[in-house]
């Protein structure tokens, strides 16, 4: 089983790229190969950045499965349990009614409920936890952009840890087209 | 490409499997003749639903333009040759139609309502409906066939476009053929009984057994040493698609269920009443605990999906529990004082046999074909397919 530190660390962190190194390759394949050789060489802090999804960087960067499907499970049955009881306590001690001779248990009747519930906590549970994880629903930010070309047309690995322009230069070879020295830590904290 | 080869041990476990089913279906004929009939017509169903499962699945890719299927597409292609043997078994059934149909009977003119359904419900029409069906599963299922593996050969792109035509007229075909056969051959089991929900209900079985036995059909084969192309990822589609189907299984079950409890019609509830008592009482809510609660709860994990070994074992069990539905539907007609338990030594057998027969078909057919539809577009994409997060 998975401890609860393992839970909160793959819910809670993400990593906001700041100062750092930002390596500019060339393809999104010179991408997977950096970032691969950038965790085996055991950074700790590093992020990558392409102008569209590219398949297989998850297993290249070593991301680890979200636990948002947990989330959404636990809320799932949650919401099956809470319509069960409440509409078992409503039927059978708050307010008895004969309907059409049916027993007061009327468990058939209960499932549509159920059913609808089950969505309901599920859906809440899953958006709610994902502007959590993902830190949405802050409207606006003072961080500058780690680099201009990361936002624009460039595929580039972060990396954040503290180290010189040739240990990074040793650790991604000749896939880097360019190396930067980059500050984007937050002008005004206020909003954080 | 290396063709697959099917190993002897799996060949003689398919013919044990089958041999199984012939002596329990004598055995059954000898000792309960009434229930043995039925066991029968429930086995014959269940080969129609594997065999036009692999059609239905094949247009169904094929329409949708899918791409991750392309690579496991071969062996429902193959289900079609089930249906030659499906035409002698139904031979066998209109030799039982005065054992298995209330409306065949000389009493039923003096039945009001079989007297005013008799206009449809009669053994000529049954007959002559049951041979048109037949034949154009027979012939539409292998007219795809036969695009998909020309397609071998000619590597031609613009024959997908034509499989999609020939696709398009087979779900058409398929949608108007298997809702009157279905009909025909177990909801006029019991003739009194009024519903809107049997055909949806009969489909949704269908499709769920379909894809248990796709799964189970590609991990044989890759056990065997064949079809290296697919997998993880195209396995776990797959049983996302089982996952999918039990829970429309339960949605339509419900649907047809709840309503009928609620309204509380005697030509309604008659269906479910005789399905709740006597032998019937234990087996019925067990089907609903197995058919859905257990395997959904099962798949929902991604893990499982994912890893051959245990999507077997699920698939095995969801496949078996689409035989058991199978047995609910067709069973509901016999005395149930006299038939205790519904699912007994002689159904276990009709199960082996089943999948002996669907097995042997598609597997000894399939060491004849590519492994892969090598000339399709489409296939170079499918094999690249990666599941995200």
């Amino acid at each position: 089983m998975v401890s609860f530190k393992e839970i909160k660390e793959g819910l809670f962190t993400f990593d906001e790229p700041d100062k750092g190194w930002v390596v500019e390759v060339k393809t999104a394949v010179d991408m997977l190969k950096a970032v691969e050789k950038v965790r085996k060489a055991g950074v700790k802090r590093f992020d990558t950045f392409s102008p569209f999804p590219v398949h297989g960087l998850e297993k290249a960067m070593g991301i680890k499965r979200s636990w948002l499907t947990l989330i959404t499970m636990i809320a799932a049955f949650t919401g099956t349990t809470f319509a069960l009881s409440a509409m078992s306590y409503i039927d059978l001690v708050d307010y008895p009614l004969n309907i059409g001779g049916k027993p007061s248990f009327a468990w058939p009747a209960y499932i549509p409920i159920m059913f609808e519930l089950t969505i309901l906590f599920a859906s809440f549970a899953t958006v709610i936890a994902v502007w959590k994880m993902g830190k949405l629903g802050i409207r606006y930010n003072h961080r500058r952009p780690v680099s201009p070309t990361v936002t624009c047309d460039m595929c580039s690995v972060w990396i954040g840890d503290d180290m010189t322009k040739e240990e990074v230069k040793k650790i991604v070879g000749d896939l880097a087209k360019e190396i930067h020295k980059v500050d984007a830590t937050p002008t005004d904290n206020s909003l954080d | 490409m290396k063709k697959f080869e099917l190993p002897g041990k799996i060949k003689n476990i398919l013919i044990a499997f089958i041999a199984v089913g012939v002596v329990s279906l004598v055995a059954g004929f000898i000792v309960q003749p009434q229930r043995a009939w039925a066991g029968f017509l429930a086995f014959t169903f269940f080969l129609i639903i594997l065999a036009l499962g692999g059609g239905f699945f094949t247009a169904l890719q094929v329409m949708s333009g899918s791409i991750w299927s392309v690579v496991v597409r071969r062996l429902p292609e193959l289900s079609v040759n089930i249906i030659p043997v499906i035409a002698i078994l139904l031979l066998g059934v209109f030799l039982g139609i005065p054992n298995l149909y209330e409306w065949s009977h000389p009493e039923a003119a003096n039945d009001h309502i079989l007297h005013q359904k008799h206009w449809y419900l009669n053994i000529a029409g049954f007959v002559i409906r049951i041979v048109i069906f037949v034949v154009l599963w027979f012939f539409m299922g292998r007219w795809m066939k036969k695009i998909s593996l020309k397609m071998d050969e000619t590597k031609d792109p613009n024959a997908k476009k034509t499989l999609l035509k020939v696709a398009t007229a087979y779900m058409l075909i398929f949608a108007y053929t298997f809702l009157f056969a279905s009909i025909d051959l177990v909801m006029s089991l019991e003739p009194h009984w009024y519903t809107t929900m049997f055909i949806i209900y009969a489909f949704a079985g269908m499709v769920f057994s379909t894809f248990a036995g796709i799964i189970i059909l590609v991990v044989t084969v890759q056990r065997n040493g064949g079809l290296k192309e697919a997998n993880a990822e195209h396995l776990h589609d797959l049983g996302r698609f089982l996952l999918a189907f039990t829970a429309f299984w339960a949605y339509i079950a419900l649907s047809q269920h709840m309503l009928t409890w609620y309204a509380n019609l005697t030509e309604e509830t008659i269906y479910l009443e005789r399905r709740l008592r006597d032998g019937w009482a234990l087996f019925t809510p067990l089907l609903w605990i197995f058919h859905f609660v257990v395997i959904f709860l099962i798949l929902l994990s991604r893990e499982i999906k994912r890893k051959p070994e245990k999507l077997i074992k699920v698939a095995w069990f969801a496949l078996f529990m689409g035989f058991v539905d199978v047995i609910w539907m067709v069973y509901g007609f016999l005395d149930s004082k006299t038939l205790g338990f519904p699912f007994q030594w002689m159904e276990a057998g009709l199960f082996f046999g089943a999948v002996g027969v669907a097995g042997y078909v598609i597997l000894t057919s399939y060491t004849k074909v590519n492994q892969v539809p090598i000339g399709d577009p489409q296939l170079q994409e499918s094999l690249d397919f990666h599941q995200t997060y």
